[in-house]
């Protein structure tokens, strides 16, 4: 009897406030990914040098072609991760979407399963 | 009735009873679908099954996995969603360390205790139904009451009562409420040697102990997927090669791992430590706190937000360098490679730009730059002034007083933060958290007041320690106890059992011998003692009352003031009571305060006292001639015997909680004296002559009153003169005894020492210098002529004396 006066209300549940649930933990997991590749820190130091490795001896030229070259590899390096990170981001994006229109037919599959069972058994 | 679905199937279907159904459905789920794959290879292929001889019966078992399969598959599916409902109502109570959007923490009350509400809020025997829920069985399990005991209970004729009407924020409080309002509920639970209080202890546990356990499954949290170390964080910033010689990432040190746990010991020092880091300059802290306060767990807090992400953004991406004093100290042993080093290294860490330097014990830095003579103040100067590093400093407060005080100048650079010393309240979270660790590898089950009883004799028999590191070792050390004798429980005896094995005092539950020794304990005493009735009974009682567990336990178990003219077993008492209730008369330190009368005695009797204590924290305390001493150190005392420790030199305190204090005076003989001669009640004279000692000012009322019992002995006259005497020749027989000769003194000779050592002003200390100088010395000149051997048996006569 509880069972039954219960669907009503775990469909209410189900349609509402697991739909804002779930966009929570889509929420989480877009901003685990932001943090995850630091995309604000390497944007605000996408020019600086790899690990800020600098030459303080030698000439104007020396030191020069030192800061280009440790810039160029900060650059390259910052670049990997942003194109990983677009990659990552559609990623989770295509699977979340994929969740969630599994859980919104999800009882229904529940009950398409048990109607499958029960004729595969009863057949 | 608020009763939401997750409440509704949380009364009838608790979570570990879903977990367990799920794991079982899901076995069968992959159980069916392997048969279900070998019953389509069966179809497509018969001759294969055929091939194999598989019998028709499995073949045609194998046909109905297909349906099984979706039938289990549905099910599991089914539960899936439930579980998600019920976590989804359950967790909207949880307190966010990280924020989430569309985030609104439900209002009190608590999911468990709406849970339990739900289920006894309209009972008319609300203990029957908490006692057979879930919640409720979970509880009495911590305190060891078993389900069998509860239904006899409940079996049994009693009255039944409804829960009363309220609110009830939190399980513990609905259990609080539901106990007083059942006496007979709390009678059952005290039946099982535990108050109610206990109950209400172990619901605050259960309840924190199944959030922990909804809050790890919540595994797609910002707070646990923040954890996860990102890529990238370090490469905009330096390397600090060289500061990597003498520091290591914080996550990395071995007092990482406990210092996570003591986080939940700290308060708000870590958003204080927080907003002092994230200033533009002078961002330096100097965390001060007692020993054992949780100074590293203040830095791991700091680590998990910034690890999580959720920090201020000043401290976005910094790294916590933990700087090896020692390590630096033994390698730079001239002025000139200290200091060098010392500016190469902060020049590295502040060329890296992101690193929080920690100073674990920030005074043995100066103290090390202060032998080779150097100033750490003025070469740490420009750093500490600016932001291109920060400076996290860590001190004792009996360190931060005696080295950094005298440092101004360098104080001002740092914002002091003071942490609290952790108390047995503090501690109760942690201590239960540690044990569900501790149940979690090693199979064991904690009994709720086994966790108190290990925070308590953390507290009371090694003081001076980390509480919380102490409370966790008896913890640790009760469970292998208990594995070792193949038990998963572990009881509060286990604790006392460790305690008393590694402080040797007898702490543990009662033995029936130990329990007739106390009984006895006025008999052994008065068989030692001559004629001081009231003084043995008075002593004898404190010391039951200690044993019992009755006595204040954060004072010394029992201290008195014996008053009384010499030898009338003052101190004698003292050793009786050292040799019957402790481990013998080893135990005795004795202290002559008439050796402690000039300017330094504060100091001198701090040293000794602390020296003696720490080496062995509990027995006989003697204080000899204790009006003799100066003001300071009396003061010293109301201390010691109010609070039951002091705080020595080095700032740390020193346990006198377990000793017995006995203090001895000869001030007032006179009084005593005359009392006798009047052949009036000491007993009625007494406060006469407390009076009279106060106004001379031998005595000052605050420290009489101190003490558990002022004790007045009497002077020793007439026939307890005679069984002195007595006392005194059996030890002497014992002596001789050992010698292999047998003395037997007559009635004469007993005459003849009382009649010779009858000095009441001496009391026994003259029949003592009596049998000494008579039947001592005619027993020895016996031996010396050869006229007495061992194997002979020898008697005096008082001519012979």
């Amino acid at each position: 009897m509880i069972f039954l006066a219960s669907i009503p209300r775990y469909l209410w549940w189900h349609y509402t406030t697991a739909l804002v649930d779930f966009a929570r933990i889509a929420s989480n997991f877009f901003w685990f990914l932001w943090h995850y590749f630091s995309i604000e820190l390497l944007v605000r130091t996408f020019f600086v040098p790899w690990r800020r490795l600098s030459e303080t001896q030698g000439g104007f030229l020396a030191r020069g072609v030192v800061g280009v070259v440790t810039r160029v590899v900060g650059v390259g390096a910052r670049v990997a991760v942003f194109i990983c990170a677009v990659v990552s981001y559609v990623g989770a994006a295509v699977l979340l979407v994929a969740i969630g229109v599994l859980w919104l037919f999800a009882p229904f599959l529940v009950i398409l399963f048990l109607i499958i069972g029960i004729r595969t058994l009863v057949v | 009735m608020n009763e939401n679905l997750g409440i509704t199937t949380e009364r009838i279907f608790p979570l570990p009873e879903r977990i367990r159904l799920a794991r079982v459905l899901w076995f069968f789920v992959f159980f069916f679908c392997v048969g279900a794959l070998f019953s389509a290879v069966g179809a497509t292929s018969p001759e294969l099954f055929a091939r194999l001889a598989i019998p028709a019966g499995v073949v045609r078992v194998l046909s109905f996995s297909v349906g099984l399969f979706y039938l289990t598959l549905a099910l599991s599916c089914a539960l899936f969603l439930i579980n998600a409902c019920v976590s989804s109502y359950a967790q909207s109570g949880t307190r966010l360390f990280i924020r989430e959007p569309w985030w609104r923490a439900a209002p009190a009350p608590s999911f468990d205790a709406r849970v339990m509400l739900a289920s006894v809020g309209d009972s008319a025997d609300a203990f029957s139904v908490w006692s057979t829920s879930f919640l409720g069985r979970e509880i009495l399990a911590r305190l060891g009451i078993t389900p069998t005991a509860v239904s006899t209970f409940l079996e049994q004729s009693r009255s039944r009562i409804s829960l009363p009407v309220g609110e009830y924020a939190t399980l513990s409080t609905l259990t609080a409420a539901l106990f007083n309002a059942d006496q007979g509920a709390a009678i059952f639970l005290a039946s099982h040697g535990t108050a109610a209080s206990g109950a209400v202890e172990a619901a605050a546990w259960v309840e924190r102990q199944m959030e922990t356990v909804r809050r790890e499954k919540r595994w797609w949290s910002r707070e646990r997927l923040g954890r996860i170390r990102g890529i990238g964080k370090t490469w905009s910033y330096g390397s600090a090669w060289r500061l990597s010689r003498y520091a290591r990432e914080f996550s990395d040190t071995p007092i990482f791992a406990r210092a996570r746990s003591e986080v939940a010991l700290v308060g708000n020092a870590i958003d204080q430590l927080e907003s002092v880091l994230s200033r533009t300059r002078e961002s330096n802290a100097l965390l001060v706190g007692e020993a054992g306060s949780a100074r590293e767990g203040v830095i791991a807090g700091l680590a998990a937000r910034i690890a999580s992400g959720g920090i201020f953004p000043a401290l976005e991406h910094k790294r916590i360098a933990v700087f090896d004093v020692t390590a630096f100290a033994a390698e730079m042993k001239t002025k000139s490679a200290f200091e060098g080093e010392l500016v190469r290294v902060m020049n590295d860490a502040a060329r890296a730009g992101n690193l929080i330097m920690v100073f674990p014990n920030f005074p043995e830095l100066i103290e090390s730059a202060t032998e080779v003579g150097s100033d750490v103040g003025a070469l740490l100067a420009d750093y500490l002034s600016g932001s291109r590093v920060q400076i996290i400093a860590l001190a004792e407060s009996g360190a931060y007083h005696t080295t950094l005080s005298p440092h101004r100048e360098l104080l001002t650079r740092f914002e002091r933060i003071m942490l609290p010393a952790p108390n047995e309240k503090t501690v109760l979270p942690y201590a239960q958290d540690e044990a569900l660790r501790i149940e979690a590898s090693q199979r064991v089950f904690f009994l709720s007041p086994t966790v108190e009883t290990a925070i308590q004799a953390a507290g009371r028999y090694f003081m001076g320690e980390s509480l919380a590191d102490k409370t966790a070792d008896l913890l640790h050390e009760a469970a292998v106890a208990a594995r070792k004798e193949h038990r998963r429980a572990v009881v509060p005896a286990d604790v006392l059992a460790i305690v008393q094995a590694r402080a040797g005092i007898p702490v543990a539950a009662l033995s029936s011998a130990e329990r007739a020794t106390l009984l006895e304990l006025e008999g052994t005493l008065r068989r030692r003692v001559i004629g001081q009735e009231r003084a043995l009974a008075a002593v004898a009682g404190a010391l039951r009352r200690a044993r019992a567990g009755v006595a204040n336990p954060k004072r010394p178990f029992g201290s008195f003031l014996f008053l009384g003219p010499t030898g009338v077993g003052k101190t004698e008492t003292a050793k009786a009571l050292a040799g019957a209730f402790f481990d013998g008369e080893d135990t005795i330190r004795r202290i002559d305060f008439s050796e402690y009368r000039t300017a330094d005695a504060l100091e001198r009797i701090m040293k000794t006292l602390s020296e003696s204590l720490r080496e062995r924290p509990y027995g006989v305390l003697l204080l000899d001639e204790f009006e003799k001493t100066t003001t300071e150190v009396r003061h010293l005392f109301l201390q010691i015997l109010d609070e039951g420790f002091f705080t020595d030199a080095g700032g740390k305190k020193v346990n006198c909680r377990n000793l017995l204090i006995i203090a001895t005076s000869n001030a007032g003989s006179d009084l005593i004296w005359e009392v006798g001669k009047r052949g009036a009640e000491l007993a009625e004279e007494k406060a006469r002559i407390v009076d009279v000692l106060v106004q001379k000012g031998a005595f000052t009322p605050e420290l009489l009153n101190r003490f558990d019992g002022v004790i007045l002995f009497e002077p020793l006259t007439g026939k307890n003169l005679r069984a002195v005497a007595e006392m005194l020749l059996k030890k002497l027989v014992g002596r001789m005894q050992e010698k292999g000769i047998l003395f037997i003194p007559t009635a004469r000779i007993v005459d003849a020492v009382v009649e010779a050592g009858s000095n009441p002003h001496f009391g026994a200390r003259a029949m003592q210098r009596a049998i000494q100088d008579r039947v001592e010395r005619a027993l020895a000149d016996k031996i010396l002529r050869g006229s007495l051997r061992p194997g002979d048996r020898v008697e005096l006569s008082p001519e012979e004396l």
